[in-house]
């Protein structure tokens, strides 16, 4: 092999790895918190902070039709808990007839870590595992182990204002809404959400059902009136896993929800 | 009037004859809707030709990592062995459209079936996605179950953990597998509908 040809196959090499797509490399995820210190019986709010790269998409705890939802898989010493995980609300990404629910952009997973009344050591870690499904028109699953070592500076630590970027992120995280002014009731195929008018809620709202299975999902749904109520119609998935009865949804709306909330979106739990 | 009856009679022999009663959309516990798809050899499978043969519809994408996470743990391969043994008729079915992941070449085709050592009856080409359409398969892998009778009796998952890993493989409840050992020993199948996961059906 002469030197050309030596130098042709190593670049045919390298370009050949370069190719390759990783899911691991495709998604960055970074933890923030604001005290890297732990009393007995104490709490330590955790942001995961999850980017895929341009034209990617990651998904919401719902996938819709297609997809994995991101995980976090904690390993923790003896006691400690985690809190469930609050989730931004999501963006839609149809697909043919079907439709997926996740993020293109930087999202973030919140999540609250409480410490036993006995704690094991002047220092010790907690393992986050991270595992994501990224997909554009083909899905790589990827996933990253982080450790978080309390009582010591850890270069994860990034953010000096802590708090101002909870509250920011907290501002995409749905308000749960607890007010008779909202129902819910199953039809044959399909479940009516109805408001009163006197909401003023705004005529263009995203529908994102939060249990898996039910619902037919789509990218739009229309507000109907019915006399001094709106409604939208959720259709029952024929393939549905269970008969519903309660309605959870996430509706979202860029103009917000007056009075209801300064928030973008809203949850709502109705039992019919 | 006997004119008009034999009229009436005519012609629903010839609905019935073009199948027009069929049902159109797939939907548990009716009759699964017929169709005509070729193999990687040309050779044209109809599935109403195997009734009176339980039949596993296997939507499959050999390059999506949730297939590839049966296919490499050799799970599926298991799966269709164990089954096919036991007279089940198993077809996997590829409704990506030319151009679009998953979408192969009979020679590749070939060639992959052999690498992976898969032992589905057939393997079936629905490049137009008509057949996923009318089943709606959303998944790969998204599995649907017919009975002896041609009756839909299973829509979904093949099991219930949802990842890529297949070391999550052995602590997972196969669907499938419930389903078809309550068809043999004639128990009703307690799981007729489950959430399925997976890459979407890359269709046209």
């Amino acid at each position: 092999m002469t030197k050309i040809h030596f130098i042709l196959f190593f670049l045919i090499l390298i370009i050949g790895k370069a190719e390759e797509i990783d899911g691991n490399r495709l998604v960055k995820v970074v933890y923030n918190f604001e005290v890297n210190e732990f009393k007995a019986n104490d709490s330590i709010t955790i942001i995961a902070r999850i980017t895929p790269q341009k034209d990617w998409h990651t998904y919401w705890k719902n996938p819709g039709d297609a997809g994995l939802a991101t995980s976090l898989d904690f390993s923790m010493p003896d006691g400690f808990r985690v809190g469930d995980l609050e989730w931004e609300f999501p963006h839609t990404f149809p697909f043919d007839d079907m439709m997926n629910f996740g993020y293109n952009e930087t999202s973030h997973l919140i999540f609250t870590i409480y410490s036993p009344s006995k704690l094991p050591g002047k220092s010790f870690p907690i393992i986050i595992k991270s595992n994501w499904l990224v997909c554009k028109d083909v899905c790589l699953p990827g996933s990253k182990i982080d450790t978080l070592i309390f009582n010591n500076i850890s270069d994860i630590f990034e953010f000096p204002d802590f708090q101002r970027k909870l509250k920011s992120i907290r501002t995409r995280i749905p308000d749960l809404i607890n007010r008779k002014d909202f129902s819910a009731q199953k039809g044959k195929d399909e479940v009516i959400l109805k408001w009163k008018k006197s909401l003023k809620l705004p005529e263009k709202i995203g529908v994102f059902p939060v249990e898996e299975g039910i619902f037919k999902y789509r990218n739009s749904y229309i507000v109907e009136s019915d006399g001094e109520f709106n409604i939208i119609r959720l259709e029952l998935d024929k393939f549905r896993v269970s008969e519903p009865n309660k309605l959870k949804v996430v509706l979202v709306s860029d103009s917000g929800f007056g009075e209801l909330s300064t928030k973008k979106a809203i949850e709502l739990d109705l039992l019919f | 009037m006997k004119l008009l009856k034999i009229i009436a009679l005519i012609t629903f022999s010839v609905l019935i004859s073009i199948n027009i009663f069929a049902a159109d959309k797939a939907e548990i516990d009716k009759m699964a809707p017929d169709f005509t798809l070729k193999d990687q050899f040309g050779i044209a499978h109809r599935l109403s030709d195997y009734k009176g043969q339980i039949v596993v519809l296997e939507w499959i994408n050999f390059d999506c990592p949730f297939v590839v996470k049966h296919y490499s743990s050799n799970n599926m391969q298991n799966l269709q062995k164990k089954y096919t043994d036991q007279d089940v008729i198993w077809l996997s079915i590829c409704s990506s459209a030319e151009g679009k992941q998953g979408h192969f070449s009979n020679d590749e085709i070939k060639k992959r079936i052999e690498d992976q050592k898969a032992k589905m009856s057939a393997y079936l080409i629905d490049e137009s996605g008509d057949v996923g359409r009318m089943y709606e398969a959303k998944t790969t892998p998204h599995i649907y179950i017919v009975d002896k009778n041609g009756f839909l009796v299973y829509a979904g998952a093949i099991d219930d953990t949802k990842s890529t890993d297949k070391n999550d493989i052995p602590k997972s409840k196969n669907y499938v597998s419930e389903v078809l050992d309550n068809l043999y020993n004639g128990s009703p199948i307690k799981t007729k509908t489950t959430v399925p996961y997976g890459c979407s059906v890359k269709y046209k």
